[in-house]
């Protein structure tokens, strides 16, 4: 019997790595679905207070709490929007972060539909 | 010279500032008033920016009393919803500091609006989704389960829909 040549086995593993992949992505979404803190990260939601896009910051105020600092790195994930700018004072969002010193690290943003109700 | 100049600049700058008064005391709504004894209205708050929610309910207001001078009896009903809801709550909450000022001059025009005897209904769905609680609104705010409910509702029974967003 014929055995497969090198480019047919990378193929075959390239083709396991995505199918794989794929299974897994819902999971890796659903990571942060829980709107409440865990042992793993905080939640918090509220209203944008500023964002500096220099910076990659973004300031949260909450309903009835302080403001909170948090920032941004290539491991944040955004959702309903695709860049920070996207982002102005007084829209609603939902944060899940790691509490660091001075400002906390953003897993996951998420800006809400805009309902209009 | 420069004291003519600026005496000059005074009496034109007045003269502008009085014909632009003497303007708006010469129009009216006598076309669209007459044979009107009461008018119904309902407005339809939705606007989140502060200094133009306050804008609007000034304007609510004006529009009373411009009717009242008229001779026409306003029944008005401000229906409030989406992000303007959070400018009716008490306190410093729900919005941003910077906003503090205006939250507490639209607190300030809507005892004015409730003492002109206009009703102001929140749309509890819309707090809802604002994360507002129902026990933190004004106290001249009522709370109604559905604002398009109550929007159908006045419109069937005659009052005229102004939007406001």
């Amino acid at each position: 019997m014929k055995q497969p040549g090198p480019a047919c086995r990378f193929f075959g593993w390239l083709s396991f790595c995505c199918c794989l992949l794929l299974f897994a992505a819902p999971l890796f979404g659903a990571q942060y679905d829980e709107e409440m803190s865990t042992e793993e990260y905080l939640f918090v939601k509220g209203i944008v207070k500023s964002v500096s896009v220099d910076d990659q910051t973004l300031t949260l105020k909450q309903n009835k709490g302080p403001a909170i600092s948090f920032f941004l790195d290539e491991d944040t994930l955004l959702e309903g929007f695709y860049h920070l700018s996207d982002l102005k004072p007084r829209q609603k969002i939902k944060v899940w972060y790691l509490p660091k010193e001075p400002k906390n690290k953003a897993l996951k943003i998420l800006k809400p539909l805009e309902l209009g109700c | 010279m420069t004291k003519i100049l600026l005496i000059l600049t005074s009496i034109l700058l007045l003269a502008t500032v009085s014909s632009a008064d003497s303007q708006d005391t010469t129009f009216s709504n006598d076309k669209a008033l007459q044979g009107l004894k009461e008018t119904k209205a309902f407005f339809d708050v939705t606007v989140g920016n502060p200094k133009l929610l306050l804008v609007r309910l000034k304007l609510v207001e004006k529009t009373h009393s411009q009717l009242v001078t008229a001779g026409v009896s306003p029944a008005f009903i401000i229906g409030v919803r989406g992000k303007a809801s959070r400018f009716f709550t008490k306190g410093t909450g729900y919005v941003l500091e910077s906003d503090l000022p205006e939250k507490a001059q639209i607190a300030a025009q809507v005892k004015k609006l409730k003492a002109l005897n206009i009703g102001i209904e929140q749309c509890s769905i819309a707090a809802g989704f604002e994360d507002i609680d129902l026990s933190d609104f004004l106290p001249e705010v009522e709370l109604v389960a559905n604002g398009y409910v109550s929007m159908i509702g006045y419109h069937s029974k005659g009052y005229g829909l102004v939007p406001m967003d």
